[in-house]
Order: C-alpha cells, then sequence, then structure tokens
C-alpha cells in the first residue's frame, strides 16, 4: 500500500502546507479507527488483508498557514495504491 | 562437478518459482484533501475615549456605554475564538510632563451594543471571547476615569491606547 502524498494544497496560486507524521495514517481490518494500528503515510505499507479480505486505511495530517495565508478554500488530491504482494 | 550440478538445480528452481509467480496487479483510489483558510483577524480603531473639559480637583468617568466612550472592533472568521489585550494602556495621559491619572472600564460584544448582551472585562487583563457566529464581528467599549483631583496644570492631556487581537485557534 502506497500513498501519494502531497506537499501543499492548493487554492489557485497560493498554496498551504500541508505535513504528514510518522503517525498519522492508521490501518485495520474493520472499520473501527480505535482498533486501527498507526503507521508512517509517507513510507510504504505491508500488512494482511486477514479475514474479510478488507482493509481500512485513516490518514491525518497537518496543514501550517502563516500569518498571511491568503483565506480560501484550499485542497490536493491523495492517491492510495495498493497491490498484492504475493504472499 | 557435484557441486556445480546442485548450483544448476537451485537456478532451474528459482526460474521456474518466477515463471509461475501471479502477475502483480495494483488499484488506486483517490480523496482529496481539503482545508479551509479563513479570513485574518483585522482589528480597527473606532471612536476616542473622549474625556473632554476636566476640572481641576475632580475626577471625571465615561462610562463605557457613553457616545465618547473608546471603541474597537474585530473581525474575522465567524464564531473563531479569539484574545484581545491592550498592548497599550497608559496609566497616565500626558502634557508634556504633567501627568493626568487614567484608570479603565471595558465590555466587549458581538454586535455594536455595549449594553444588551455586553461582557464586562479588566481592560489590564484583556479577554478571551469567540467572534460573532455569523458575521465574525467584536466590539470592545472602553470607558475610563482621569484624576485630576491632583489639580494638574491646564492643557491638553493625551495618551494612545492600541488594542491587539488574535486568534487562539479555538
Amino acid at each position: 500500500m502506497d500513498l501519494t502524498l502531497p506537499a501543499s494544497l492548493m487554492s489557485g496560486p497560493s498554496n498551504l502546507t500541508v505535513v504528514f507524521g510518522s503517525s498519522d495514517g492508521g490501518y485495520a481490518n474493520r472499520n473501527r479507527i480505535d482498533e486501527s494500528l498507526p503507521f508512517d503515510p509517507t513510507l510504504p505499507l505491508i500488512t494482511d488483508l486477514k479475514n474479510g479480505g478488507r482493509l481500512f486505511v485513516w490518514l491525518g495530517g497537518t496543514v501550517l498557514p502563516t500569518s498571511v495565508q491568503p483565506s480560501g478554500a484550499y485542497n490536493a488530491t491523495i492517491v492510495l495504491t495498493v497491490a498484492y504482494t504475493g504472499n | 562437478m557435484k557441486q556445480f550440478t546442485a548450483f544448476l538445480g537451485a537456478a532451474v528452481a528459482v526460474a521456474i518459482g518466477l515463471s509461475l509467480a501471479p502477475a502483480r496487479v495494483s488499484a488506486q483510489a483517490s480523496i482529496t484533501a481539503t482545508a479551509v483558510v479563513e479570513p485574518a483577524l483585522t482589528v480597527n480603531a473606532g471612536n476616542d475615549l473622549e474625556f473632554g473639559s476636566v476640572l481641576p480637583g475632580f475626577m471625571k468617568t465615561i462610562a463605557v456605554s457613553d457616545a465618547t466612550a473608546g471603541t474597537f472592533d474585530l473581525a474575522g472568521a465567524a464564531g473563531a475564538e479569539v484574545n484581545f489585550t491592550f498592548s497599550a494602556l497608559p496609566s497616565d495621559l500626558t502634557f508634556g510632563a504633567n501627568n493626568l491619572p487614567i484608570t479603565y472600564t471595558g465590555v466587549h460584544n458581538t454586535v455594536n451594543d455595549p449594553i444588551t448582551g455586553a461582557t464586562s472585562f479588566t481592560p489590564s487583563a484583556g479577554d478571551t471571547t469567540p467572534l460573532h457566529g455569523t458575521t465574525g464581528e467584536l466590539y470592545v467599549f472602553l470607558g475610563g476615569t482621569v484624576d485630576a483631583t491632583g489639580s494638574p496644570p491646564a492643557g491638553t492631556y493625551t495618551g494612545t491606547v492600541t488594542l491587539t487581537g488574535a486568534y487562539t485557534g479555538n
């Protein structure tokens, strides 16, 4: 599992720095965030689907607006790519 | 020679393993990360705090609800909490080398009304409060009392009052 993460969110020509910490990712085999295990979303993750064949992924992050950050709605796309390892 | 044969056997096994492995297929999905940056907080000076004529030997008070009370207004993100303090709040008005002691009273309100719904605060401490939930406004009213009982020399006494506001992040 690999996340393609933006370094900033955009609003027109303005950008807003976004950072993802080493425990900002979470994953679990059920849709229960309280059961999730943290992972570093900047690094690939290998895990098992286990029973049910499902995996739920949560992603947090921190935006760092400057004191003169132009107001507006900033966004960016996050892509999750998954593949069987063959194991 | 035996040793060489064994090596070949291993090589063949690896080749077979590779040929039988399933093709690596990946899947992909996207989400959007969104953050709405609210407007920066602004602080505007309104009315000056005007005591007008003050008689020697007397005190004079301007209430926060008086027409000559000092006013400021803050504007920013609706409902956001702000902290404001008076970064300059002189204890004396001055006229040359002469001082005129002054004390202050304050109220704030999310509408432009120093009475109905207004909250008192201690000007020397400032306060933390939310901006209006819809308009994003906060009005600060400043009254005070000047003490001329010491019979200061006649003249126009002044001082600068500066209000500084900032989002708390809440």
